[in-house]
């Protein structure tokens, strides 16, 4: 397992170091810089001068490369990392305690609870910072600007991949179970019709109706349009806060549910399709087994494990955040910064950003198929 | 997954990163003080009816967000910092949105040389002079003084710091008094007018990191509200500034009458609108397009009042004229006046309005009329749309050339309304028998590539116009012979070295230029702007289209003595008379 583990995190590395070169070649190839703006007023010449000197505009691409990839990894504050520690080890711990004594069959979602708490005790609590740089819209420290939308985004992303997998799992089994029925026919048409309507079409119209219409026919203002909360938030006691977060979060959670439920419920359906008609489920059918205990004992631990890959990528995504979602909505995520330092040609924040969610889509990806190993016994780590 | 989702309600509830920051911030409105120990007065004096109510807020929403709020360094001249900076910054000038015209901020007057507030002296320098309001005070009570002017004119000029000092760097000598400020400029130039936009409070910002401290918060405030929060992705809260020193003149009473400001940041211009439509934010200036202004206008019925103005950013079309172009078109025929005029003959200006925007401006006649429409001599007027005249231009040009002479169409493709105009443009110069082609580019491409290297035969893009003989001045640069990129802002590269039209007219224009930039004679400036104008003109170096709209609208029954600013003042111009109209009564 140790030397897998090692293997994926070689091959991880790689990817990302390959990922950066990438990157970093195509914003130069795309043509453009982050002074352009400045360019049109006749009078900023010598400004743009300075400051091409000063952000090293001035020097080869492959210089350019290694100065940001050498503070990228550079850590310039070493306070304690005892709470982040602390909080992984303790998840590891649990997660140990979980595969060897918990044997019921949703140990990998507690697993998987336990970990993003970890992660979030270990974000929020995050006592190291790496040198990013500073923005080149404004000058603000790249690590802070990133850290600063991380928690907006993952309140959103939780939230929509909450209610995405409590609907649409359960949506997809019973689908599998009463498969080519009328609901099964609902569901499929539901299914695609989530798939094919552009976010923005699905997050305007939540807008308009949810928000809108809701308020005219009930005179009562359910949802907000946009934003994550009311200015006065700080002044709201916890209740009013409770209900502040629930009316902002609602219109950006329901639109990312809306689609991603749509996958969960066909990826479950077509999983359990597949386990339903397997052999040792004919068998334990042809034992006499009832049919729940078939269903939930024997088929849907099996039928899980397929999920995992897909919780796991769509965690690792929730980082870059919900790009268009969090423009609509005016919610200050990660995405939303992303999309503005693209518009500004600001690399150092493009180039964060993008590494940020490399990082994520590998770890998570060794953290599934660590999962994989702990949910199903036949899959084993050569 | 039922925990994931508590878990994510109740960390939000509980998060301290509430958007908002840790600090607690509460408006109070200070009572009268009840505890005299004086006998109740029974005189029958009535305190007299306020004409405008105090207290409420406004939320103004725009689509974008100030990637700093220190509007010295770069990212600070977005327009957003300046609308926001509205309701904090002050300085000498600002703009009227009633007549566009400059007025004074900070200072009792603005100086010029018919008022004694400007100089040239004898040796050819040029003194300005600047008498402070008496009143003048920063939200900590602290006056405003000559010294703040001169530390913000010692800011500006440290070399070490990325800010735009041209002009500033040209003060030989200056001097602060309490209440006065005098500096002396190297030579007259009417760019005076801009300078000193926003002044830095000396005793607070002096000693701090001018670059990294002042980017997420603001320096003490000399306007109408000062800072409260900024909630990064989300808006800026601004509070009533106490000490304020601004009277409404109409009333008597003082300035502001609201509460609380705040800034919303919503990308989406849909978005804004339904954030407008559900009452959630008060004010707005979208992008201006047809179906943005018809859904607002369809607003009015229900209180919301829609003003859509010409503004001043000015589209026009230009020719390259340096031998970038033939890299585009090796049919290139700029350098011929005759091709120039089919040019401008083939166009069809009002087509471009209707088209483009609805109808809802006229076309321009000159740049000028972007800055100052009673300066302008309208000197395109000459030009009109006719295509068999084109046609008959174009043979000529064909004939003196000795070329297939044709067009090669570029600018931005990411931009709605120049793609339709390269569309009509197909039809335009078909009816006049021009060959034509249309070659758009992303504005990244466009903007940082082939503009400097001059790599385009047939462009449009815009310039931001602005209020005051300065800005109107600022932009002959653009026409300077002596002033091609990387250095100049001579992008037509008209008379430049490498230029395929250098003739008398480029030489008079250059020492138009150099006049306009070495007087501060009103009326001197203005015959050799009309000068310029009509050399452009005449030689078609460009041809202006039309001024973008600017749209703005409010809830009236909600906020009153809301008046749009087409000019970079801005529709915030004047926030501090803003009212809330439902607390009349």
């Amino acid at each position: 397992m140790l030397a897998y583990i090692t293997r994926r995190l070689v091959y991880g590395l790689v990817t990302l170091l390959a990922l950066s070169m990438i990157v970093f070649s195509l914003l130069q190839a795309s043509g453009g810089g982050p002074l352009d703006r400045l360019k049109l007023n006749p009078r900023m010449q010598d400004l743009i001068a300075q400051l091409t000197k000063d952000w090293g505009l001035d020097q080869p691409l492959w210089r350019q490369y290694l100065t940001w990839l050498w503070n990228y990894v550079t850590p310039n504050d070493f306070s304690p990392l005892w709470v982040p520690l602390v909080a992984i080890a303790i998840a590891a711990g649990v997660t140990f305690a979980i595969v060897k004594l918990v044997k019921y069959q949703w140990k990998g979602a507690a697993i998987l609870a336990v970990w993003v708490l970890a992660v979030y005790g270990a974000v929020t609590n995050m006592t190291i910072r790496f040198n990013w740089g500073i923005s080149f819209q404004g000058f603000g420290d790249v690590w802070d600007l990133v850290f600063s939308r991380v928690g907006a985004t993952f309140r959103l992303g939780f939230t929509a991949l909450a209610i995405a997998l409590i609907i649409g799992i359960p949506l997809g089994i019973y689908q599998a179970i009463r498969q080519y029925s009328f609901f099964d026919q609902l569901g499929t048409m539901g299914a695609f019709l989530m798939f094919s309507t552009p976010i923005f079409i699905i997050g305007v119209g939540l807008q308009i109706i949810l928000a809108l219409y809701l308020e005219k026919w009930t005179g009562v203002k359910l949802f907000f349009v946009t934003g994550m909360n009311d200015p006065g938030y700080a002044n709201l006691s916890l209740i009013q806060r409770i209900i502040d977060t629930i009316q902002h979060l609602a219109l950006p959670a329901i639109s990312i549910a809306l689609i991603s439920l749509a996958g969960y419920s066909r990826f479950q359906r077509a999983s359990m399709l597949e386990v339903l008609h397997s052999d040792y489920l004919r068998t334990a059918k042809a034992k006499g087994l009832p049919r729940r205990k078939v269903v939930v004992k024997h088929a849907l631990r099996n039928a899980m494990i397929p999920i995992v890959t897909l919780v796991s990528l769509d965690i690792a995504f929730m980082i870059g955040g919900a790009i268009i979602t969090e423009s609509i909505f005016g919610w200050p995520g990660v995405g939303r910064l992303y999309i503005t330092a693209i518009a500004g040609i600001d690399y150092p924040v493009v180039m964060a950003i993008v590494m940020v969610i490399g990082i994520g889509i590998v770890a998570m990806n060794i953290i599934a198929d660590i999962l994989y190993g702990v949910m199903d016994p036949r899959v084993r780590y050569d | 997954m039922v925990l994931l989702i508590a878990f994510a309600l109740v960390a939000a509830a509980c998060s301290s990163d509430d958007g908002t920051g840790n600090e607690t911030t509460t408006t109070t409105t200070v009572a009268p003080d009840t505890t005299t120990t004086a006998p109740p007065e029974t005189t029958t004096t009535t305190e007299p009816k306020l004409e405008h109510p105090y207290g409420g807020e406004a939320i103004v929403a725009d689509d974008q967000e100030p990637p700093t709020l220190n509007t010295f360094v770069p990212g600070g001249d977005n327009f957003i910092v300046s609308l926001i900076g509205n309701a904090y910054f002050v300085g000498v000038q600002k703009i009227d949105g009633y007549t566009l015209a400059l007025i004074p901020d900070v200072v009792e007057s603005l100086p010029t040389v018919s008022n004694g507030g400007v100089v040239v002296n004898d040796d050819g320098t040029m003194t300005v002079s600047y008498q402070i309001r008496d009143e003048a005070v920063w939200e900590d009570g602290t006056p405003i003084s000559g010294d703040d002017f001169q530390f913000t004119l010692d800011t500006i000029l440290n070399p070490d710091l990325p800010i735009d000092k041209t002009t500033y760097e040209d003060v030989v000598s200056s001097d602060a008094g309490a209440k006065t400020f005098t500096y002396t400029l190297a030579a007259p130039t009417a760019i005076y007018e801009l300078l000193f936009g926003v002044i830095l409070p000396k005793h607070q910002v002096e000693g701090s990191d001018f670059v990294n401290d002042w980017n997420d918060t603001m320096w003490l405030s000399g306007g109408p509200f000062k800072f409260d929060t900024w909630a990064k992705g989300e808006f800026v809260h601004l509070v009533r500034n106490d000490n304020y020193w601004g009277i409404d003149e109409e009333t008597g009473q003082t300035l502001p009458y609201l509460d609380e400001v705040t800034f919303k940041f919503i990308p989406e211009t849909e978005s804004i609108l339904n954030a407008f439509k559900a009452r959630e934010v008060d004010a707005i200036n979208p992008a201006p397009s047809t179906e943005i202004i018809n859904t607002l206008q369809a607003l009015e019925p229900e209180g919301a009042r829609v003003e859509v103005l010409a503004g001043s950013i000015w589209e026009h079309v230009n020719f390259q004229f340096g031998p970038g172009r033939l890299d585009r078109n090796p049919n290139s025929c700029n350098d011929n006046y005759n091709m120039r005029l089919a040019v401008a003959q083939a166009i069809d200006k009002t087509v471009l309005t209707d088209e483009i925007l609805a109808g809802q401006v006229a076309p321009l006649s000159s740049f000028v009329d972007a800055f100052s429409p009673t300066l302008s001599t309208k000197a395109w007027d000459q030009y009109s749309y006719d295509p068999a005249a084109a046609a008959a231009s174009y043979a000529a040009a064909v004939a003196e050339t000795g070329k297939e002479c044709s067009v090669v169409f570029s600018t931005t493709s990411n931009n709605d309304g120049r793609v339709k105009m390269s569309e009509l443009f197909v039809g335009m110069f078909e009816a006049a028998g021009i060959p034509y082609e249309n070659d758009l580019e992303d504005s990244s491409l466009f903007f940082g590539e082939t503009l400097d290297n001059g790599t385009w035969d047939f462009g449009e893009w815009a310039w931001v116009g602005g209020a005051g003989l300065a800005a109107l001045i600022s932009n002959y640069d653009l026409f300077d012979p002596e002033a091609p990129p990387p250095d100049g802002g001579n992008y037509y590269r008209w008379g430049t070295e490498d230029s395929s039209v250098i003739d008398d007219a480029t030489a008079r224009f250059a020492e138009v230029r150099d006049e306009m930039n070495a007087t501060v004679d009103d009326q001197e400036l203005v015959a050799l702007i009309q000068e310029g104008e009509n050399i452009i003109a005449d030689n078609l170096v460009i041809i202006p289209l039309y001024a973008r709209l600017a749209t703005a609208a409010v809830w009236e029954d909600e906020i009153g003595n809301y008046k749009h600013n087409p000019t970079n003042g801005g529709h915030t111009w004047n926030i501090g008379y803003w009212y809330r109209v439902d607390l009349e009564g």
